[in-house]
């Protein structure tokens, strides 16, 4: 018998499908405000999607599952975590010794072998991580139980900052039992592309964490984030932008935290390329910029006005030392005038994921128009962004530059260095690169490279960051803050200036 | 439509596919933007990467094949069934389209059913008496419709309907409470955009002769407007529909990110922006098959609704 649907009955059966279908997803908000030791983080990258295989399919980062034998300290320096100590036996080879009585989540007791295991997994996964810490593949090794040694391809004095990134988390060795680790947190539910659950580890060397659950939820949407902090569905939200702080740090329930990260906002200029090629010029540009009203007016308050291209919290930073310019568009006029300028507009390259960017570049425009400069903005995706960049098209770019672990040395290499990232392509094609000051500043950052202590970091890529700002090679704008809003009820969390690394062992919420 | 018919149709779609798969891969293998080098920033949680690990990502994934290789390649495994690895979660693209597509299909059919909730009876209502309040208002609210941005009404029905009036959550996927903001808003845009169709079709159906004889033979205005004229008048609504997808699917984006509803959208988009080759191609093949049959759909839904139409469009 053939039976016909009437339209009714076809809207009806839809209607239900739709319910039957939405009814069976998982909700994204799992957080429970009512429940005091119940804590729901709102991050603005989905904590479970990515290449996250080698580590049981969650990120590596926020969540501290698992630990670097490495740690980064608040003033960005190493200290010891899994490891407790480390030394370069010679120029190419480190030594760790792993700290005892670390247990896995699973009960197994950390060992070297397991250390070795897990950086051979991010290996196999990652053929290009290797590269990335100067390590051959296969050197990594375990001298006896609690020692693991690294073989370097080439003397590298930064090396345990470098390993103190996130990335080199260790996992136990059995990747079947995946994610374990040996964290405050292990994992409870993992609902892909939505959270990752975790509750404390009972038997960490430090003691149980104080959260009973903490959930991180991917918003990705910064307007959905603090909206949802104002429905009081998430208890911490990760990048709030900064126009909306002030809103949601005077609101009576929720408050706001900034950080001073390794991260700096700067105009790169161009220094082969004309008129930017001309060293008054360029110092004529300095002296237009005013860093205070960037950072009142366009950031909102949120970071600090800038003297050289490395945030002042990184330890080699000279920012105190370093000379300033203005603002004084009088003399910056003047020197304009000095110039071989003669009207031609300057082309402002700026990445247009940066919203704050944009405005800084219109800014910017205006101040230069006001000392006789002329200047064109172009936008484009951040995919395109590096490349246009390093093709050396514009005279000026707005870059944004930071580490994420304790080892800050390749800002001042990618940024300066002929052979850095951002010069090499132009370096490689016609000798010049986009903004490396020559050869003296190549030489100083490889001293710099391979100083052993901080003071003789800092005097050496003190040169560096000197010369760059005497010869205008970049504008300095900001030292980037990163905000986090919270429920005002919320406190205890450790605060980081590497967002990845913020501790919540202690995250409460009072009565 | 007999065997060659449908011959033919499916021939014509496979040649669209291809069309539309060779266009977007070269599209986006002309843009400018190295894949390798804005994955690996994105993994090492914004850190630059080196050039090293630049070099051997790329070689890793094959991007240094010219075009016809890599286009080759990847047509090769879709034949065989594989839309290929995304570069950047090395998921497969098939499961995350599988993983998303039940978000988007929800999405689309509950904000279809909001416009047509909405736009066919305020369309009717606006036709039938010309010039009256009914009208007047139907217009208004069609015009807001179309003018307000999907972003700025999301936004809006969160403050008024989750902070003050806490009658919805904020955003996540779960049960229909989770699915009415999202709905109505991207079914009002839709909703404004048909009930202008529908009243412009229902008036020029209320004038033709056919529907004056029902009248004169002193049938109810209501069996009138709704048995008789509403069903031709429903033609070039079908068609406009089925149109609506292509909306559906650019609005959707917006709505999926306001609303925090992983779908193709935001899939299709992210992956643009991350240059990740196998996920924009995996995505934007499934939408042209997806507009192909919806277009095939339309036909069939013409003929059902005037079997004066056959299928290559042409009244008989």
């Amino acid at each position: 018998m053939q039976q016909t649907l009437s339209r009714r009955q076809l809207l009806g059966g839809l209607a239900v499908g739709a319910t039957a279908t939405a009814a069976g997803c998982q909700s994204v908000f799992a957080g429970d405000g009512a429940d005091k030791e119940s804590f729901t983080v709102a991050l603005a990258r989905d904590p479970t999607e990515e290449k996250w295989d080698a580590y049981g399919g969650i990120t590596p980062y926020y969540t501290h599952v698992y630990e670097p034998l490495v740690d980064t300290t608040d003033e960005m320096e190493t200290a010891p975590l899994l490891a407790t100590e480390w030394e370069a036996v010679d120029e190419t080879t480190w030594e760790f010794s792993l700290r005892e009585g670390v247990t896995f989540h699973n009960g197994d007791a950390l060992t070297a072998e397991a250390v070795v295991r897990s950086f051979d997994r991010v290996f196999e996964q990652f053929s290009w991580v290797p590269g990335w810490i100067g390590v051959e593949p296969d050197g990594v090794t375990a001298v006896d139980d609690t020692t693991v040694q690294f073989q370097t391809t080439e003397p590298f004095p930064a090396f345990p900052g470098t390993i103190s990134h996130h990335y080199f988390g260790i996992q136990h060795p059995d990747a079947s039992e995946s994610p374990v680790g040996t964290g405050p947190f292990r994992v409870a539910n993992v609902e892909e592309e939505q959270s990752i659950t975790l509750t404390p580890y009972e038997n960490y060397r430090d003691g149980r964490a104080n959260p009973s659950e903490l959930t991180f939820e991917w918003v990705k949407d910064p307007n959905t984030r603090v909206l949802s902090l104002q429905d009081e569905s998430i208890d911490v939200a990760q990048k709030v932008p900064k126009s909306q702080a002030a809103t949601v740090g005077d609101a009576t329930g929720t408050a706001i935290e900034t950080n001073l990260t390794p991260s700096a906002g700067l105009v790169a200029v161009n220094l082969y390329e004309s008129p930017t090629d001309d060293e008054r010029l360029r110092k004529a540009l300095n002296w237009a910029v005013d860093q205070e009203q960037i950072v009142e007016n366009v950031l909102n308050g949120i970071g600090e006005p800038a003297r050289g291209p490395f945030s002042s919290i990184i330890p080699w930073a000279i920012h105190d030392e370093l000379p300033t310019y203005g603002p004084d568009r009088d003399r910056a006029q003047e020197l304009v005038e000095e110039s071989k300028y003669r009207g031609e507009p300057l082309s402002i390259l700026v990445n247009s994921e940066n919203t704050d960017d944009a405005t800084i570049a219109q800014v910017l425009s205006g101040w230069f128009e006001e000392i006789g400069v002329t200047s064109e903005i172009r936008q484009v995706d951040p995919a395109s962004f590096y490349d246009t960049f390093t093709s050396g098209e514009a005279n000026l770019t707005l870059v944004s530059f930071g580490s994420n672990s304790a080892a800050c040395d390749y800002l001042v290499r990618a940024m300066f260095h002929s052979e850095g990232s951002d010069n090499r392509k132009l370096h490689e094609q016609n000798g010049t690169g986009v903004y490396n000051p020559g050869a003296e500043v190549d030489r100083l950052i490889e001293q710099g490279y391979r100083a052993e202590t901080t003071a003789a970091k800092r005097e050496h890529y003190g040169d560096v960051q000197q010369r760059v700002v005497d010869t205008g090679a970049v504008v300095p704008l900001y030292y980037n803050e990163s905000v986090f809003g919270r429920q005002a009820d919320v406190s205890g969390i450790d605060w980081h200036p590497v967002d990845n690394m913020i501790e919540w062992s202690d995250i409460s919420r009072s009565d | 439509m007999n065997g060659r018919d449908l011959f033919k149709r499916l021939l014509t779609m496979g040649v669209v596919l291809f069309g539309v798969s060779i266009l977007t891969y070269g599209m986006i293998f002309v843009t400018p933007g190295d894949p390798a080098r804005t994955i690996l920033a994105q993994q090492m949680g914004g850190q630059s990467p080196s050039q090293e690990a630049v070099e051997q990502f790329r070689a890793a994934e094959g991007l240094n094949d010219p075009f016809p290789v890599q286009y080759a390649h990847w047509m090769g495994e879709v034949l065989r069934g594989d839309l290929g690895q995304s570069y950047y979660s090395d998921q497969a693209v098939s499961a995350m389209i599988t993983q998303r597509i039940p978000n988007t299909l929800v999405l689309a059919g509950a904000s279809m059913l909001v416009a047509i909730a909405i736009a066919i009876p305020a369309g009717i209502a606006s036709a039938v008496d010309p010039g009256s309040r009914n009208d007047y208002a139907a217009q208004m609210g069609a015009l807001v419709g179309v003018s307000m941005p999907n972003f700025w009404l999301g936004y809006l029905l969160i403050i008024v309907c989750s902070l003050w009036l806490d009658l919805f959550p904020v955003a996540g996927t779960g049960g229909l409470e989770y699915l009415v903001l999202p709905a109505l808003t991207l079914g009002s845009g839709m909703a404004a955009v048909i009930a202008r169709l529908v009243r412009t079709a229902m008036l020029d159906v209320l004038d033709e002769a056919y529907v004056q004889t029902a009248r004169s033979k002193g049938l109810r205005e209501r069996i009138v407007v709704y048995k008789h004229a509403l069903r031709n008048a429903l033609v070039p609504v079908v068609t406009i529909v089925g149109l609506q997808l292509s909306y559906v699917l650019n609005g959707a984006v917006v709505v999926e990110v306001v609303f925090q509803r992983p779908g193709l959208g935001t899939l299709l988009v992210d992956a643009i922006f991350a240059r990740d080759y196998p996920v924009v191609q995996g995505v934007t093949l499934l939408i042209g098959v997806i507009f192909v049959l919806t277009n095939f759909a339309v036909d069939l839904t013409y003929s059902r609704l005037d079997p004066r139409i056959d299928l290559g469009g042409e009244l008989t």
